[in-house]
């Protein structure tokens, strides 16, 4: 117990927090999102952005890419950019 | 225990070893197709897809999402306690495993539930992507399973030298990469309609 | 290199816990240069075998053969008669090219065998390579016939035996990849094993051939599908599982043509 609220007051337990709120909240956004947008273009857009977000923060705070050297830190996000910029595209054009 | 950072800056060090970070972006680049892929054939058949994801058991995707993720919080907890207390480090690594074991757990679940329902990998193609990506995606977490379960081994070590740190950094890059992957499987295939 | 930090990865902590201790360098020369030194002319040359090897599996595969773009696995039998009927001596001339490529790759492969033979002291990596070279050459082999079996005589016979050894040809290219995954991982192990002072292969190149052996995955995916990215003339089952092998050879070929200069220029000084 006393590791759990050791480990609580750290920033990966924060980030944790973070990703699973979101992970609910896309949840709601892919099955209710008539609840917050009438667009389903929306709330799908929304859906990637949240997804790719999770990642970044998975990248930089999970995986230490924020402590790496800024080469592959920047690859890392510049291809989590990248690919989620090309789905939403692709997903809005069709 | 101590968590001081020292008065000097902090040099930047690649997590693990620079091959493990080959393996993660050479993997992320087959499944950044596999993503495209999907969404080229979702945009011929929305109505199939949409219409398919409806089977699927979103509240069950996201519980695996969560348990993966609660997974990578322990193998970084794990990470960071290797060198110092050990103990704990093997405890969060077997934590973290059994992590895996769950989501495998409810995987079979889903599989069995679609198959008595009728939908299997040949239904149509969204069940087709479906199948195959959760499928290759598991085979990933298998292997991650067995990874941290070495590093475990590698933890148990009497005395650990710095090269046996890094192999455990290196095994914790590769079950975060399984993780992430997760992430966006489950956007694409449970949540985006 | 900076000490491991294990309580917090942002600072440098010049001393590490007491039970860590540095890992141990290497202390001995790369097994290679043993390899290599009895006759490291003769071993470029089979190492630079691999080069002509890929140019001529290609001009085989896609100039003659004209086998890029695939077929598509949907297509009718009489479809696909009238394809070999439309590249007869082609095809015939291009599988000659692709099993004359499989078979004498076997030199190349044994040099990196015989590399591992030394790095990895058990031995173990080493015969398994050799038993996944070998089924892996066997099997590109046997695409390469039953491909020239499909052109032997169509028209002649019914359109659903064409078709037949037409898709052994496509599926042999792809289903049995497990020995070519296990080469690569034999490879990797044996890189991860070798810890000279000096060795052929960085570190790097053991992930590589790791990830090398997980791209091959899809390729078990043909079996199932007839259309799509994962059918034998798929971008996921078969674009992908093709490149990557040949990238792979590449990659390796690259390591062992330096370690092999090194040797040559070596022995022109000693």
């Amino acid at each position: 117990m006393n590791t759990l609220l050791r480990n609580m007051r750290k920033p990966a337990a924060v980030v944790w927090l973070i990703l699973a709120a979101a992970t609910i909240l896309s949840w709601r956004l892919g099955t209710d999102h008539g609840i917050f947008f009438d667009d389903r273009m929306v709330a799908g857009t929304l859906v990637l952005l949240i997804a790719f977000g999770k990642v970044v923060l998975v990248g930089t705070h999970f995986m230490e890419l924020r402590t790496a050297p800024r080469g592959l830190l920047g690859l890392f996000t510049g291809w989590a950019a990248a690919v989620c910029l090309g789905l939403i595209g692709y997903y809005l054009m069709t | 225990m101590s968590n001081d950072v020292l008065t000097a800056p902090p040099t930047r060090r690649v997590p693990g070893e620079v091959g493990i970070w080959v393996f993660i972006f050479g993997d992320l680049t087959m499944f950044t197709l596999f993503f495209f892929s999907f969404l080229y054939e979702r945009s011929y058949q929305q109505d199939v897809f949409t219409g398919s994801q409806q089977h699927l058991n979103v509240g069950l995707g996201s519980f695996n999402t969560i348990l993966l993720l609660t997974g990578s919080l322990l193998v970084v907890n794990a990470v960071h306690t290797a060198a110092s207390r050990p103990a704990q480090a093997r405890r969060q690594l077997l934590l973290a495993v059994l992590t895996g074991a769950w989501f495998l757990v409810d995987k079979v679940y889903e599989y069995s539930e679609l198959t008595r329902h009728g939908y299997t990998p040949a239904t149509n193609d969204f069940f087709m992507y479906y199948y195959v990506f959760t499928g290759i995606h598991a085979v990933h977490l298998i292997v991650g399973m067995i990874v941290l379960l070495l590093a475990r081994r590698t933890v148990a070590r009497p005395v650990r030298s710095t090269g046996d740190l890094r192999f455990v950094e290196t095994a914790a890059s590769y079950w975060h990469l399984v993780d992430l992957l997760w992430i966006v499987l489950f956007a694409l295939l449970f949540v985006l309609n | 290199m900076p000490s491991y930090s294990a309580t917090s990865p942002t600072a440098l902590d010049p001393s590490p816990p007491a039970d860590v201790v540095p890992s141990p360098s290497p202390d001995h020369e790369s097994p290679a240069a043993d390899v290599l030194r009895s006759n490291p002319r003769f071993t470029l040359l089979c190492i630079r075998s691999n080069h002509v090897l890929t140019v001529v599996f290609f001009l085989g595969w896609a100039v003659a053969a004209r086998f890029f773009p695939p077929p598509h696995p949907s297509w009718s039998a009489e479809r696909i008669v009238a394809e070999y009927q439309d590249n007869l001596t082609g095809i015939r001339v291009g599988c000659a090219l692709m099993m004359a490529s499989f078979g004498l790759w076997a030199v190349w492969g044994a040099v990196v065998a015989a590399w591992s033979r030394r790095a990895d002291r058990t031995r173990i990596m080493t015969y398994a390579q050799i038993a996944s070279l070998a089924l892996s050459e066997m099997i590109g082999i046997l695409c390469a016939f039953f491909w020239s079996l499909a052109a032997y005589r169509p028209g002649e016979i019914a359109p659903d035996i064409t078709l037949t050894l037409n898709d052994m040809g496509w599926l042999m290219f792809l289903l049995p990849w497990p020995p070519f995954a296990m080469w690569c991982v034999c490879v990797a192990v044996a890189i991860f094993r070798d810890t000279s002072a000096d060795p052929v292969f960085p570190r790097w190149t053991a992930f590589y051939s790791l990830l090398t052996a997980f791209l091959y995955l899809p390729a078990l995916l043909p079996i199932f599908f007839k259309t799509g990215f994962f059918g034998y003339n798929g971008l996921l089952g078969m674009f992908v599982p093709l490149v990557v092998f040949f990238v792979w050879l590449e990659v390796i070929t690259h390591y062992l043509t330096r370690a092999a200069k090194k040797a040559v220029r070596a022995q022109a000084a000693g």
